[in-house]
């Protein structure tokens, strides 16, 4: 399920709007804390680091979605998934 | 899925990942000639299956029409087609009066590449284009990208072996100067993402809804038209959207300039501008509605009118 959704995120990185995928990075952080979220947004950023002046806008957010699931998660009352 | 769960603290995870995501922030700036290439071949494998199953799923209905339907259709594109051959004989001619008047004003201009887009907006992240040739078929950094003749759209950013990253001038953030036909000014434009460009311009000048954009840094042809015009009589500011005739998110083909874009003067941006609007003036006016007397000197004297 993991892998599946790490897939989904990079076809989603790169065929959708940036706003789905996202959404995706979230919820796999969510569940399963995805550090592998940043090797995927990495892969994005790579190739466009040219249009946004050298700032990996992708890397970056996805880190803040990561701390924000990790402090949102015990409120929840969601475990992760091992 | 496994059913075990354990619980950590939430503090080691956080600097977990801000110490992670630094890293490969660190690698993605540092390293980034070193991976480019391994990710721009996967990157552009999803983009050419993407294209190639949209381009699929257009093509496909055509092979089950039947023969009646089909044969409407070639009749009803013959029609088309012998509408636009008397049209494409007009942009012939300005195409060869645009050259005359390109070689009195010395411009020159370098052959350009015709390229197919494989990833634009919104599949594409920021407003950039992706099209399908590289190094290898010759494409530099900072060429000119044109959509049809002379209608540039952006500059090329970063060259990969069999592709190229072109960075729009419609790019959120990157100015440009242009030039608005209509109130005749020399403006800055800002890119605003999805296509469109924002003049800002003060109140009193006339801009209104249709001006004619340029952007002479590109090349000589018209970027676009203002489509909006946002003026609130107590701001100082008015703002003018603008856009282009075909949205971006419709662009199939580009060309692309081989030599790559040098900066300009005011005086070459200047030329550019008057080399436009010569072109602008001039309109295909069918012989029997036109009204016009060979130029000459008068061969009668002038009189007056008795008062």
């Amino acid at each position: 399920m993991y892998y599946l959704l790490l897939i989904a995120a990079y076809l989603t990185a790169l065929l959708l709007p940036a706003p789905v995928f996202f959404a995706i990075v979230f919820v796999v952080a969510l569940r399963f804390r995805g550090y592998a979220c940043l090797l995927v947004a990495a892969l994005v950023d790579i190739e466009f680091l040219m249009v946004t002046n050298g700032v990996p806008l992708y890397t970056v957010l996805t880190i803040l979605l990561l701390v924000g699931a990790e402090l949102i998660r015990p409120r929840l009352r969601l475990e992760v998934a091992v | 899925m496994k059913g075990n769960y354990r619980h950590s603290s939430t503090r080691t995870h956080v600097l977990r990942i801000v110490g992670v995501g630094l890293a490969v922030v660190v690698v993605i700036i540092l390293g980034r000639s070193f991976l480019i290439g391994g990710v721009s071949t996967a990157n552009d494998s999803v983009y050419r299956s993407s294209s190639w199953l949209m381009a699929f799923k257009e093509v496909m209905p055509q092979y089950f029409k039947e023969k009646v339907e089909l044969q409407q259709q070639i009749s009803e594109l013959e029609s088309q087609l012998a509408g636009r051959r008397s049209a494409e004989r007009t942009i012939d001619r300005f195409v060869a009066e645009n050259i005359r008047l390109r070689s009195l004003l010395n411009a020159s201009s370098s052959p350009r590449v015709l390229a197919n887009i494989i990833g634009r907006p919104p599949q594409l992240p920021y407003d950039a284009l992706l099209i399908d040739i590289g190094a290898e078929q010759g494409i530099q950094e900072n060429a000119v990208v044109y959509y049809g003749r002379d209608q540039a759209v952006g500059v090329v950013v970063a060259v990969y072996p069999q592709s190229a990253l072109v960075a729009l001038i419609t790019s959120p953030g990157v100015e440009s100067s242009v030039f608005v036909i209509g109130p005749d000014i020399y403006t800055t434009a800002v890119g605003i993402g999805g296509g469109v460009l924002q003049v800002n311009v003060p109140q009193g000048v006339s801009l209104n809804q249709n001006d004619l954009v340029m952007v002479p840094a590109l090349g000589e042809g018209v970027y676009g038209q203002i489509a909006e015009v946002v003026s609130v009589p107590t701001e100082p500011v008015q703002y003018g959207f603008v856009t282009t005739d075909i949205p971006i998110q419709q662009l199939r083909n580009v060309t692309v300039s081989q030599a790559p874009q040098s900066s300009i003067s005011f005086e070459e941006a200047a030329a550019r501008v008057e080399a436009a609007q010569l072109e602008l003036l001039r309109v295909d006016v069918p012989a029997d509605v036109l009204v016009d007397v060979a130029s000459g000197t008068p061969t009668t004297t002038p009189t007056s009118t008795p008062q």
